[in-house]
């Protein structure tokens, strides 16, 4: 196992083999980091894969004041935003495939999850809870993404995103607030 | 004394912050006490439980689909293919003043000397100007490249009504 | 010394003044088209080597994983010449230069299909520039790019 130290050395020595394990260690986050914010399952890989390229190409720059993964989580919450705002992404969606996203949703016939009503419910949950995920601001988004996802106090949240703690608390709250609303059909309560 | 550690009337922020495990151990004693008599709050906190969770497991759904394994691997072709048109080197090149400051004036001299030979029109138009355009389509988009500003004209051809299309593919 | 650099100072503005010409007068005779049949699809991950320039900028707005490039071909056209170009599902790319605009070719390119005209477009094309037109469908997944460029 490698640490942080090591593994920085290693990428910027142009060590594959580093630059591979790094990978491994944080495609994961970083795609729900990507996802998180862009709510689109394709470009988030998009971006992670930019992500990384541009670790590759700028480890040098990285001078250890901040820990590799808040460097990597900025990155990907910049990347992600940008993405969101260029024009190209626009297009893309013009050429995306007809199979819907929630296409693979569905349980099997059989298994404890059909239960028709039950299913009705939670899709109808679903269905709110993402309305109001994309109807987040991104900012209270991220704040809410870097939360959950990463698990990351409101110290290191504003650290990544060079904002003040209060200004995290409180876009916390507001997303909390606003993605309850989702609950108020009573939907889950069954 | 236990009358002081409890709050006076609901507080969702501080609530908010209790979540999060943002509080101090006073404060959250203080939280603590207030939810053993409050279930507005037990309820609002039982929400963003169920937020929390069904989030996570939502985005625990869409990480089972996600082929990681392709990614990894285009990221590394790529990264080999950098390799190979020497972009690493470059990159750290252009890092370094004594190459930056000669490389700027030559790359002036070039824009003059080329600017003077092709008359070339300025970076930020287009590679290519469409001034007409018409046929069987049902549908066309011009746009261009980020980069170079490269034209790209992208049109769909009108369906064959006879089912054609694939068959005379070579 | 101050005669050398007279010297040089002509010789220098000869150059130039013989660049332009030469250019002028190659503007006024020939065109040369260069074009790239690409297949992109999303099929497979592959990355046509001989297309290494050409992807970036492609991936840049595009999200197939796959460019294969099926033909090149170069057309040396004059002015009101047609040139044609075979593509594949029996597809022809007709190309003819109209005029040269300053630093701009003005091409009418038209794509026929079994003598059947299915797209004509008139664009004016910058020297050393190059436009990729695309769409038509190849083949279970994938469309046909053809990446047009001149020089004269």
């Amino acid at each position: 196992m490698w640490d942080e130290n090591k593994l920085v050395l290693h990428l910027k020595q142009g060590d594959e083999e580093a630059f591979r394990l790094l990978i491994q260690q944080y495609r994961e986050k970083l795609y729900n980091i990507a996802y998180g914010i862009t709510l689109d399952s394709e470009d988030s890989l998009d971006i992670v894969q930019d992500v990384f390229l541009k670790v590759h190409q700028n480890i040098r720059r990285f001078r250890g004041k901040s820990k590799l993964s808040t460097w990597l989580h900025r990155i990907t919450v910049n990347q992600s935003l940008n993405w969101k705002r260029r024009w190209k992404r626009r297009f893309r969606w013009h050429h995306r495939p007809l199979v819907t996203e929630d296409s693979g949703d569905y349980p099997e016939l059989g298994t404890n999850e059909y239960y028709p009503e039950k299913l009705y419910q939670n899709k109808e949950f679903e269905k709110a809870f993402r309305e109001k995920l994309r109807e987040l601001p991104e900012d209270a988004r991220t704040v809410f993404v870097l939360k959950e996802i990463e698990g990351l106090s409101y110290e290191e949240i504003a650290k990544t995103l060079k904002l003040k703690r209060g200004t995290v608390s409180s876009r916390l709250f507001y997303a909390r607030q606003k993605l309850k609303e989702s609950l108020e059909h009573d939907l889950l309560g069954d | 004394m236990k009358e002081n550690c409890k709050l006076k009337e609901c507080d969702p922020i501080l609530l908010c912050h209790y979540f999060d495990r943002e509080l101090g151990p006073e404060d959250k004693e203080k939280v603590d006490e207030h939810l053993k008599d409050c279930p507005s709050c037990q309820k609002t906190l039982q929400d963003h439980q169920i937020i929390s969770s069904h989030y996570k497991a939502d985005l625990k759904t869409k990480l089972a689909r996600t082929n990681f394994e392709s990614l990894e691997q285009s990221v590394l072709n790529r990264v080999r293919d950098r390799r190979v048109f020497g972009w690493t080197n470059i990159s750290s090149l252009l890092f370094l003043k004594r190459f930056y400051i000669p490389a700027t004036a030559v790359a002036a001299a070039l824009v003059i000397f080329f600017s003077v030979m092709f008359y070339p029109a300025s970076p930020s138009d287009p590679s290519a100007i469409v001034t007409s355009l018409s046929g069987q389509i049902s549908s066309v988009m011009i746009f261009e490249t980020p980069n170079t500003q490269q034209t790209i004209l992208w049109f769909k051809e009108e369906l064959p009504l006879n089912g054609e299309d694939n068959a005379q593919d070579i | 010394m101050v005669k050398i650099m007279r010297k040089t100072f002509s010789l220098l503005l000869l150059f130039v003044f013989v660049g332009i010409m030469v250019n002028s007068v190659w503007a006024g005779s020939r065109v040369k088209i260069d074009v790239k049949t690409v297949l992109a699809s999303q099929q497979s991950t592959f990355f046509d080597p001989r297309l290494s320039g050409l992807i970036e900028e492609l991936r840049s707005v595009f999200r197939y994983t796959s460019y294969r490039l099926l033909s090149e071909d170069r057309l040396i056209l004059g002015i009101g010449e047609t040139g044609n170009v075979v593509l594949p599902g029996r597809r022809i790319l007709r190309v003819t230069p109209i005029g040269i605009r300053g630093n701009r070719a003005e091409l009418r390119l038209v794509i026929l299909r079994k003598k059947n005209k299915i797209f004509q477009t008139v664009i004016r094309l910058r020297n050393h520039g190059s436009i990729t037109v695309g769409g038509p469908r190849h083949q279970k997944e994938g469309h046909l790019l053809l990446n047009i460029s001149n020089s004269f």
